[in-house]
């Protein structure tokens, strides 16, 4: 990686202030990153259960030492196409998202990144990789590619999530009905 | 005032609560035997430890008071004076005082409630100049608190004044009175302070609060005249309130003559309304005999307890000093009985009488407090213990796998086959103990977490006693098994259901001593409270010996409500019809008091139950009896579970709701009304796919062949169609995150062996679902076909 971002040769004290710390994964052909201070650990080839009658990104629940938390598809949850086969050793992020301990499954986490701060612009207003915009928190150019901060607060909106539950378990057949 | 610690409170408050339970329950047996030595004897000991507590930490008003108390009970027990039903009375509410300044305590830090009326009291009682009054009491009227003479000092009531007394509702009217006196004796003691208080508008602020709540007390009884007058009071004081902000002269004497004119309203409670609190005629009374009393020793201990300002660090008494040089009030309470007391001849024929008692209740009593949450904390490590194990149970079986394999297909020769025999043997045997040692603790945690459920049952004789109080009603409560133990979060749980039950036993159970007498029965009619283990269940029944639940009464009740048809009410046997008062919206009772009749009830005792994974049982003969059996898990955390397949999907059925498990051909279902349903001897059972319920693939190969988990979700039973029963297993219940727990038919999850979640079926919801959706189809089908029809004249 350039050292356009990754500037080792400033000092910790230094770095604290300007630097930020992102965990790097890609979904399909796009980077994205979340703050190093949210994720709690990165867990490989975990077995899901699924929940039924539950909106489809969400995967299903696992077991992370005896808790049992919720997982969800991040590629879905975006509507980014999806072609990963099988979800035989997929990576799972585990966030702590404002207390909610979830699981994200993602198809590879690449590394740690430093960035500046003032190196992050606000989304722009063109769709990025065909990501609506309401998730994207800010975009920063890493030299060869551009790297799409996202928001997991948006993400993970529990009233949303609750509706459209509603809709795939009681609403589905009243509006079946109603036809 | 002192500043207190706010944990020692916490702690004092703990404790204290401990002991006013004791107290409570010795006393109302007290009420039945009021000679009993014994029973003075037990009662004593909490008395004197909380009055040592409350000395030491310098709470004066609980230290006066039970100081009180604790000289007349020492009089009682020694014999010197004697006790009658009128003094246990006493007893109670001065118990009752000191559980309401713990209250005042655990919720501002501060004692709130008077408690001089009381202590006069107490002391005439001691004086022996209340005989007069005890045989008045006796009778069961309402307890003067103040000798006639005390009357308030407002005008005499004119003929036109209104009086109320006990009215239709006695129930009602009670807690009326109850609260009634609640806020006057308050409002008398900050008349009594207004002249004084430098914070006279804060003071008349609350006393509009409180006149206030009395006024929409007044208008739900419909008082009329009463309610005016407290539009007076609030007029009065917001006057007093306006030229106090002004910084004007105001007199106050208004506020005394307003609770004089309250009390002629209720002349036959008009003394005993007061008793809540520090009538200011009675505060000189409360000073005057200290003359006659001053002779003993503890007379003048009290009075200088009294001193409301007494420092902590400047104890009253000697008694107390020894008990600072101790490092906490919990310790400091239980020891304090060793501490030395002052020598007086009660004081020395005292300490006669205690150490053997003493000696006995450090025995018991070698406990130690601990946050509940540190236990639940513990009880989840040992959850993971479990599941860990049967993850160790399965690498057991595949090692036997592997040992078989090899020897197969390896071609081992048998010198190395009886190494790895020998070591699937010892990893077997690690298992077994590793096995036993979990149980073990398993079953100590579990231990840890249950309480003796006489924690429960000790709260009802109290609650007996006011519910037939002023009733022509009259109960006895025998309690068995109450040594039993069980969750402490099950004992919260079921502590409302209980107190509903007993008073739905106590509203439409008992007859009236009349109509029991003209049945032959005995005039007592009993309460039976019985507790016991029955497998990894508590079985808790209330059965009176009352007049029973009529079946045919329950049908004609339901059709008229409207609750279910007249051929399904005829289809059900007398078991389900008593299960029938379950329903939501269904109430025998004649007349609906403010507790019982209002059809609400019995249901959510039943859903309270059934969230507990218990069950609910009705018998009940005719004009002889009612049993209500409630069956409960030990507890919330582990539950014996049903394992089944879905396809790829293990589920967890919990055992309590498992009624049986069949094997049927696709000839035994039929469909009515878009339903598939069997028959169950004789019954229509309505089946469902779990595979569509939950819009899973199934496996199911054989498609005339299935199994069925026929399940118990309250009153109805289903059927949950599943591909595999995999066996029964002890699960640990984990919760699952709300948004994925809510209606999904879902109640939690579960680890099994291998580190993979199983989902825990809610069969409640489940069957909500499940028949929500029947409906929905059925709708959708019946418009259908109402289209069909209005589509062919087109």
């Amino acid at each position: 990686m350039a050292d356009v971002y990754t500037t080792r040769r400033m000092d910790e004290a230094e770095e604290k202030d300007h630097l930020m710390q992102l965990v790097g994964f890609m979904n399909g052909r796009e980077m994205f990153g979340v703050d190093i201070l949210m994720v709690q650990e990165i867990i490989r080839g975990a077995p899901i259960t699924a929940v039924p009658n539950t909106p489809a990104f969400v995967e299903g629940v696992t077991n992370l030492r005896g808790n049992i938390i919720p997982v969800i598809d991040l590629r879905k949850r975006l509507n980014l196409p999806t072609d990963r086969q099988g979800s035989g050793k997929n990576w799972v992020l585990i966030l702590d998202i404002a207390g909610r301990v979830t699981g994200f499954i993602v198809d590879a986490v690449t590394e740690v990144l430093k960035i500046e701060r003032n190196a992050i612009e606000p989304p722009p207003d063109i769709v990025v990789a065909g990501l609506e915009s309401q998730y994207v928190q800010g975009v920063c150019d890493i030299g060869e590619r551009l790297l799409i901060l996202l928001d997991f607060n948006r993400i993970l909106l529990v009233e949303e999530i609750k509706r459209l539950k509603e809709v795939s378990t009681g609403g589905s057949r009243l509006s079946g009905s109603a036809r | 005032m002192i500043e207190l610690d706010p944990s020692l409170i916490n702690d004092f408050v703990a404790e204290a609560g401990e002991h006013l339970e004791e107290m409570e329950a010795t006393l109302l047996r007290l009420a039945g035997d009021p000679a009993n030595r014994d029973l003075l004897n037990t009662i004593f000991r909490p008395v004197h430890t909380i009055k040592g507590a409350s000395q030491f930490m310098g709470l004066v008003r609980i230290a006066a008071l039970s100081h009180k108390l604790e000289d007349l009970l020492d009089l009682l027990r020694q014999g010197k004076k004697s006790s009658s039903p009128g003094i246990v009375e006493t007893l109670i509410l001065a118990r009752d005082r000191v559980a309401m300044l713990v209250a005042d305590l655990a919720r501002a830090q501060a004692e709130e409630t008077p408690v001089d009326d009381l202590i006069a009291r107490l002391e005439r009682i001691i004086e022996g100049r209340e005989d007069e009054e005890t045989a008045q009491t006796a009778t069961g009227e309402a307890i003067a608190a103040e000798p006639p003479t005390e009357s308030p000092p407002a005008a005499p009531p004119g003929p036109e004044m209104e009086t109320y007394e006990e009215e239709y509702d006695k129930e009602l009217f009670a807690i009326f009175i109850q609260q009634l006196g609640e806020n006057l004796a308050f409002l008398n003691a900050q008349a009594g302070r207004l002249s004084t208080a430098p914070d006279r508008f804060e003071v008349l602020e609350q006393c509009l609060e409180s006149i206030k709540s009395l006024s929409s007390s007044a208008n739900y009884m419909g008082y009329r005249a009463l309610a005016l007058l407290y539009e007076q009071w609030c007029d009065e004081i917001l006057a007093a309130q306006q030229a106090v902000a002004l910084e004007q002269e105001v007199s106050m004497g208004f506020m005394e003559t307003y609770v004089g004119r309250v009390i002629k309203f209720f002349p036959q409670h008009g003394d005993h309304l007061l008793q809540g609190g520090e009538p200011l005629v009675a505060r000189p009374v409360a000073r005057m005999p200290a003359p006659v009393i001053a002779e003993g020793p503890l007379a003048k201990e009290w009075r200088e307890d009294e001193a409301p300002l007494a420092p902590l660090g400047k104890p009253p008494t000697s008694t107390v000093e020894p008990i600072l040089t101790q490092p906490e009030p919990a310790v400091a309470g239980q020891r304090e009985e060793s501490a030395a007391e002052p020598t007086s001849e009660t004081e020395g024929e005292r300490q006669k009488t205690e150490p053997s008692q003493d000696a006995g209740e450090r025995v018991v009593k070698k406990s130690v407090r601990v946050d509940a949450h540190k236990i639940d904390v513990l009880m989840n490590q040992v959850g993971e213990l479990i599941v860990d194990r049967s993850y160790f149970f399965q690498l057991f079986n595949e090692m036997r796998n592997l040992q078989q394999y090899l020897k197969v297909n390896a071609g081992l020769d048998p010198k190395d086959m009886k190494l790895i025999r020998a070591f699937t043997y010892r990893f077997g045997e690690a298992i077994v103990s590793l096995s036993r040692t979990s149980n073990e603790l398993q079953e100590g945690v579990m231990k840890v977490r249950m309480l003796p459920i006489a924690q429960l049952f000790n709260r009802y004789p109290r609650l007996i006693h006011d519910l037939t109080r002023g009733t022509t009603k009259q109960v006895q409560l025998e309690i068995r098994g109450e040594e039993t133990e069980l969750d402490r979060m099950i004992i919260e749980e079921i502590s409302d259901p209980l107190i509903h039950l007993i008073r739905n036993a106590v509203d439409h159970g008992f007859e009236a001593v009349a109509e029991r007498k003209r049945v032959n029965k005995p005039s007592t009619g009993t309460l039976l409270l019985e507790a016991y283990h029955e497998s990894n269940h508590i079985v808790i029944e209330i059965t009176d010996d009352g007049r029973g639940m009529d079946p045919e009464l329950i049908k004609s009740k339901a059709l008229e409500k409207g609750l279910f048809s007249k051929e399904e009410l005829e289809r059900m046997s007398a078991r389900e019809l008593l299960r029938l008062i379950m329903t939501p919206g269904f109430s025998t009772a004649a007349e609906v008091t403010n507790t019982s009749g209002r059809g609400v009830g019995m249901d959510v005792v039943k859903k309270n139950i059934e969230k507990l994974n218990g069950t609910i049982d009705i018998e009940s003969i005719v004009g002889l009896q009612t049993r209500i059996r409630l069956k409960i898990p030990l507890t919330l955390a582990i539950i014996s579970a049903l394992m089944v397949r879905v396809g790829d999907n293990l589920f967890t059925v919990p055992l309590a709701n498992v009624e049986e498990t069949l094997r049927i051909f696709a000839k035994d279902i039929t469909t009515v009304e878009g339903t598939e349903v069997i028959h169950l001897r004789g019954k229509t059972t309505p089946i469902f796919r779990l595979s569509v319920l939950f819009d899973i693939p199934s496996s199911q190969q054989e498609t005339d062949k299935f199994f069925v988990v026929i399940v118990n979700a309250g009153l109805r039973k289903i059927g949950l169609v599943v591909d595999e029963l995999l066996g029964q297993e002890e699960v640990v219940i984990k919760p699952l995150v709300d948004y994925l727990q809510e209606k999904s038919g879902l109640s939690g999850a579960t680890i099994i062996g291998d580190g993979r979640v199983s989902l825990i079926l809610d069969v409640y919801e489940l069957a909500n679902i499940a028949m929500n959706r029947q409906v929905a189809r059925y709708q959708e089908l019946s418009l259908g076909r109402k289209k069909a029809v209005n589509g062919k004249p087109a």
